[in-house]
């Protein structure tokens, strides 16, 4: 069966009818092609609901069909070390290490998504192990999300997005809000439920360290300005690479200004302090509590109106019941 | 004791062992050498035809061409006529394999899906392990260091998406709120691993994903690991094994239970999926 979907929400045939539709041959919003002998094929096989990828916008409605979701909005500069992180979780997870003290893993629509990360670090039969590559620019409205359920000895479902978005949206939303480029980094701003903001050590202390810094700062002034009492974490990436105090304390003395609390994190996944008797070449305890802190809950507060005292004698109207 | 009527889906990739299986398994059945024997005809036994003159001369049969893909029923029942249909869907393993590649589910798949109130899933633990990665070797570390090949890295991830888009079709079908079928993993050619784990053991060790995956959306009750050795031993496709030849095919293989024990009856892990149906 071939056709298209003129709905914008909608990636059929990728993926099954966005609204639902059994048989999406059958759906208004397909406008039907008919094959090359002209007729009709009757829908014998039926499309799974999601990809396997990495997820867009348009899959949002198929993870938070359950509840929403908590998005990790995973905040840095290019090369930062932002997709091996997540990397490092699957990795983690496939070793069936507890990342999420308590929870399991139950699931993923983005299994192909994290494979095709975890596949740059795995090793392979006549290669060096590699980190992925560079996150690409591309002109999507909102970023990849890696979908990840878990759950608790109760059965009780989790489900967790991470954002994977190239490091130039933050820099272009960093020196402009509203930059079209930076619409990725705006829905991440908006939407994401908790933040890993990525402090690139490596950068910091290179031969550009004096521009790296003035746009973590930009890109901290930005964030902190949309963050609105969300959790936010300071990530020191690469931190196998020394980085002078100076530089540390006044990025911290940026963020104490800026934001009301915030986490720190320093995390590497390069091979330094490898230790003989030890079962991982890096420390996996740090990039543990990180992700601990990722996949914490995060309840948003909301206000709710006090009850002023009536002078009505009526229940039903003062209070709505009696 | 169960009662009613149940019918088991045997779902399993390519290579893992399911002809073999089935020819021991029939064998078996049609001698009532255990719990479970042959309950009238079954509807096609011609793929695994071939497989019992191959064991019968102590040679390993070849593997299942992929156009033999008619469905194969085959009525069971125990010593107190409880029955079920074991159906054999797939006996090369490459529509399972095609369906994760074109991520598309063929409508008699879904409706076996749909109908089928039990499931049996067959995996080969030597084609899945965990491979080295940077978080456990040096990012400069090469393949000196490495020594499983050729093997599907990926294999666990694919294992859950098999189990999760089973899953989410089931529970698009009508049965959507009832509990799901109970499940049996058969962790085969069990002879190749050389250790005295339970299967949950080996299966936490070689895909620990699938380990949690199955942990978080089965309870303890619904869900059984086997181990099943369905030869004993290794035979070869060109040289025959006399012992085994004279001894007979039916003398050899065996089932590892959930607890670890050892039994000759490989159709445990059938009867453990009657005993829980609805």
């Amino acid at each position: 069966m071939t056709g298209r979907c003129e709905n914008p929400h909608c990636d059929y045939p990728d993926v099954q009818c966005a609204i639902g539709e059994p048989d999406a041959t059958k759906c208004k919003h397909l406008s039907i092609r008919a094959d090359d002998e002209g007729n009709e094929q009757a829908p014998d096989r039926t499309l799974f609901p999601w990809t396997g990828r990495t997820l867009g916008l348009n899959d949002l409605h198929f993870v938070a069909g359950r509840k929403k979701p908590q998005t990790v909005g995973v905040i840095g500069m290019a090369a930062a070390g932002k997709t091996t992180l997540l990397g490092a979780l699957y990795l983690l997870i496939c070793r069936g290490e507890e990342v999420f003290p308590g929870h399991v893993f139950a699931g993923s629509f983005s299994l192909d998504g994290w494979e095709n990360i975890a596949s740059f670090l795995r090793l392979t039969p006549g290669q060096r192990i590699t980190f992925p590559p560079h996150t690409t620019t591309s002109s999507e409205r909102g970023p990849g999300l890696l979908h990840l359920r878990m759950s608790d000895v109760t059965s009780v479902y989790r489900d967790f997005l991470f954002t994977d978005a190239p490091g130039e949206w933050f820099s272009k939303w960093s020196y402009e809000a509203e930059a079209r480029e930076a619409e990725g980094a705006r829905w991440i701003a908006e939407n994401a439920d908790r933040f890993a903001l990525f402090a690139d050590c490596k950068a910091l202390s290179g031969p550009n360290a004096g521009k790296v810094r003035g746009d973590l700062q930009f890109l901290i002034r930005r964030l902190a300005a949309s963050l609105g009492g969300r959790p936010l974490a300071l990530v020191w990436s690469k931190s196998d690479h020394a980085l002078d105090g100076e530089t540390q304390d006044a990025i911290r003395e940026l963020l104490s200004n800026s934001v009301a609390s915030f986490e720190e994190f320093s995390i590497s996944v390069k091979c330094n302090n490898f230790d003989e008797g030890s079962e991982y070449v890096v420390d996996v305890d740090a990039l543990k509590s990180l992700f601990h802190w990722m996949l914490s809950s995060s309840v948003r507060r909301v206000s709710v109106a006090k009850i002023q005292p009536s002078v009505w004698d009526d229940c039903f109207l003062a209070y709505g019941s009696l | 004791m169960p009662t009613g009527s149940s019918s088991i889906l045997l779902i399993g990739e390519y290579d893992v062992g399911k002809t073999v299986y089935g020819a021991q398994l029939l064998r078996r059945l049609l001698t009532k050498q255990g719990k479970l024997r042959m309950h009238g005809l079954a509807s096609n036994l011609q793929p695994f035809e071939a497989a019992l003159h191959k064991l019968s001369d102590g040679l390993l049969p070849d593997h299942t061409p992929t156009a033999t893909f008619s469905e194969s029923v085959w009525p069971v029942a125990d010593s107190e006529e409880n029955r079920a249909e074991l159906i054999w869907p797939d006996y090369g393993g490459e529509q399972v394999s095609t369906m994760l590649e074109s991520r598309l589910i063929p409508s008699e798949w879904k409706n076996r899906v749909f109908s089928c109130n039990a499931w049996l899933v067959m995996i080969r633990p030597s084609q899945v392990f965990v491979r080295d990665d940077i978080l456990t070797k040096s990012a400069v570390e090469g393949a000196s260091a490495f020594s499983r090949r050729n093997a599907d890295f990926a294999k666990q991830a694919q294992l859950v998406e098999l189990l999760q888009t089973l899953i989410f079709f089931w529970r698009i079908s009508e049965n959507r709120h009832a509990a799901l079928p109970p499940l049996a993993i058969i962790l085969s050619c069990w002879d190749e691993l050389s250790n005295d784990d339970t299967p949950q053991d080996v299966l936490r060790n070689h895909a620990p994903l699938l380990d949690q995956f199955l942990a978080a959306n089965y309870l303890d009750s619904s869900l059984a690991i086997y181990g099943v050795s369905s030869l004993s031993r290794a035979l070869d496709k060109k040289e025959p094994d006399p012992e085994f030849s004279a001894k007979g095919p039916e003398n050899f293989g065996y089932a590892i239970m959930p607890n670890g024990e050892r039994t000759s009856d490989l159709s445990a892990p059938l009867y453990f999926l009657m005993d829980r149906r609805e």
